[in-house]
């Protein structure tokens, strides 16, 4: 079965790329446009293998969604904004930080090594 | 006895004679007469050296009265003057106003007042109120030579310099085309012994300037220098002020830089994903023309997107008050101070409630600087309530009668009461040490006055509102 990724990001443009390039390289990939959605289909039976979410959205910020995902799902949180701080988002337990902009290559780097075994 | 006068009675005593009985020997008789004519003489001097004692003491009181005047006159100058720079009208109008009154007290003359330019040989004219705009044409600038007018001869010789219609004078020709038969021009020297500014005093006819005249434009001097200092230090604190605005600039920026990065940086994302998806067709060899377009469309917008942004950077750190005024939909000025504003919101879970679509309204304004004013309350809310626990900023535009408001308005408790009255005075400051210059809100009420408008705080609301109220733009039909 394919790897099942959920992206969570506001803008919409971004959402369909990265589901276009994921969906090409053979993930199943579902999409959020915010913590409230994100929130609702994390809730449902499906279990994802990997969250790849923006830090910041209107209704909330990308910790909010990591708090809700149980092991063995990975997580990856994706920021455009260059300052957050790293030690406080590693203290509370998100291991994969990536910066926007980044190109496909390297993000599909970062999600094979952060998907559950 | 008839003769009553206590002197005849005592000469006649002196010599023995009595008035009842017949004139004496002529020898008695003429020592009688000299002694009488003795008396007489003294009376006459005394007389003489009263009126004379007199006639001093009312010279002196003349005089001093005179010098009293002089004083009185000098005093009432130094206050125009001084009242002047506390009114604050500028030096301009402090000089016209000087040289205006001085020549109510120098009647026949009119007074023009020039400045020394540093580093040169010329004065230029200050102010001139009484002459006609041809003459004040003929002095915009003077050399400072020795044949040079009156008034240029006072400066290079610093001395004072009359001209009475002589027709030796350099100058004479030009003089008496102008209209004038008599000049005073008056030097007035620093402590370094240079020339700083020249009185000088024109006639249309042949008229001598009295003693206290003169003595009066000569004491000028220490006026004119405390007015021309005022003036240089206004123009230090101004050109400091702007200084301090234009960092205070770079400082929002900082504030503002990551949520501007942030709306940089998703565009760019989104262009590399664009790229990725194209490369990636060519080595599946996958290219569907239609959706390659549409990818290629898509890139285009992202790269609008980014210089947009770039652009209403740029805007917001540049001085845009020579810009020209321009009919402006209010909705854009609100789109363009939220694109650098509106991300840092979300970063802090600040909720922002825009207006309801559809407000045709536009203002002439010079639109950069309406969106630095928003810019400037929007942050300014964004500081007020990013650690409350109840955080929103409310953007409200209502139009009525001719005029339009903006009101943003935040979920803090209303500005305290002392801190009311000097919300917009410059270097005031609500905000902890190291952030805030205190400078927005007094920039940003100048640059809406001169708008027409007015920038306020509604102290009538239960949170903290301020207001922007301008004038409605009409196009004339």
């Amino acid at each position: 079965m394919s790897p099942r990724i959920l992206i969570v990001d506001d803008e919409a443009e971004i959402r369909r790329i990265m589901q276009m390039h994921l969906r090409r390289k053979g993930f199943e990939v579902d999409i959020a446009s915010g913590v409230s959605e994100a929130s609702a289909m994390l809730q449902f039976d499906r279990v994802y293998d990997l969250v790849v979410c923006d830090f910041r959205m209107p209704d909330g910020n990308g910790v909010e969604v990591f708090k809700k995902i149980k092991p063995p799902t990975g997580f990856i949180l994706i920021s455009g904004f260059a300052d957050m701080d790293e030690t406080k988002l590693r203290e509370i337990g998100i291991k994969e930080i990536v910066t926007k902009p980044a190109d496909m290559a390297y993000l599909l780097e970062k999600i094979k090594a952060n998907l559950p075994i | 006895m008839p003769h009553k006068s206590k002197v005849l009675q005592r000469q006649l005593l002196k010599l023995g004679l009595n008035a009842n009985q017949a004139p004496p020997d002529p020898e008695t008789w003429h020592q009688f007469l000299a002694r009488v004519s003795a008396c007489y003489n003294e009376a006459d001097q005394d007389r003489y050296l009263l009126e004379r004692s007199l006639e001093i003491s009312s010279d002196e009181m003349r005089d001093r009265f005179s010098k009293i005047n002089l004083l009185v006159d000098q005093l009432q100058l130094n206050q125009s003057v001084l009242q002047d720079m506390l009114r604050d009208v500028g030096f301009e109008v402090t000089m016209s106003d000087l040289a205006t009154n001085i020549e109510k007290r120098v009647t026949g003359f009119r007074c023009a007042i020039f400045r020394k330019i540093k580093d040169g040989n010329e004065l230029e004219i200050v102010a001139a109120p009484g002459f006609a705009q041809s003459a004040r044409v003929a002095m915009t600038v003077v050399a400072t030579l020795p044949e040079a007018c009156p008034c240029g001869q006072a400066a290079y010789y610093k001395t004072p310099i009359v001209y009475n219609g002589d027709s030796s004078h350099p100058q004479h020709e030009q003089l008496v085309s102008m209209g004038f038969e008599s000049c005073y021009a008056y030097p007035v020297l620093n402590a370094s012994n240079e020339v700083v500014a020249v009185f000088s005093l024109f006639a249309e006819k042949s008229l001598i300037l009295s003693q206290q005249q003169s003595e009066l434009m000569k004491g000028l001097g220490e006026i004119v220098q405390m007015a021309f200092s005022h003036a240089d230090i206004k123009r230090t604190l101004q050109k400091e002020q702007e200084g301090v605005a234009a960092r205070s600039k770079m400082t929002t920026l900082g504030e503002m830089a990551g949520g501007v990065a942030h709306e940089i940086n998703n565009p760019l994302f989104i262009l590399q994903g664009y790229v990725d998806l194209i490369s990636t067709s060519i080595e599946d060899k996958n290219l569907n023309a239609e959706e390659l377009l549409e990818t290629c469309q898509s890139m285009s917008t992202a790269i609008h997107r980014i210089a947009k942004i770039v652009r209403t950077l740029r805007n917001f750190s540049r001085d845009a008050s020579e810009d020209p005024l321009e009919p402006t939909f209010i909705e854009i000025l609100l789109a363009d101070a939220l694109e650098l504003c509106s991300k840092r919101y979300e970063g802090v879970e600040i909720e922002l409630v825009q207006p309801e679509g559809g407000i045709n309204e536009q203002v002439l304004c010079r639109p950069v600087e309406i969106v630095q004013v928003l810019i400037n309350l929007l942050n300014n809310s964004y500081d007020a309530v990013k650690n409350k626990s109840e955080r929103w900023i409310r953007i409200e535009i209502l139009p009525s009668s001719g005029r339009v408001e903006i009101r943003v308005t935040d979920s803090g408790q209303g500005i305290e009461e002392k801190a009311k009255g000097r919300l917009f005075h410059p270097f005031v400051t609500t905000k902890p040490a190291g952030q805030g210059t205190g400078l927005g809100l007094s920039i940003s009420k100048k640059i809406v006055e001169a708008h027409s408008g007015r920038l306020f705080y509604n102290p009538d609301h239960s949170h903290t509102q301020f207001v922007v109220d301008l004038p409605v733009y009409k196009e004339s039909a």
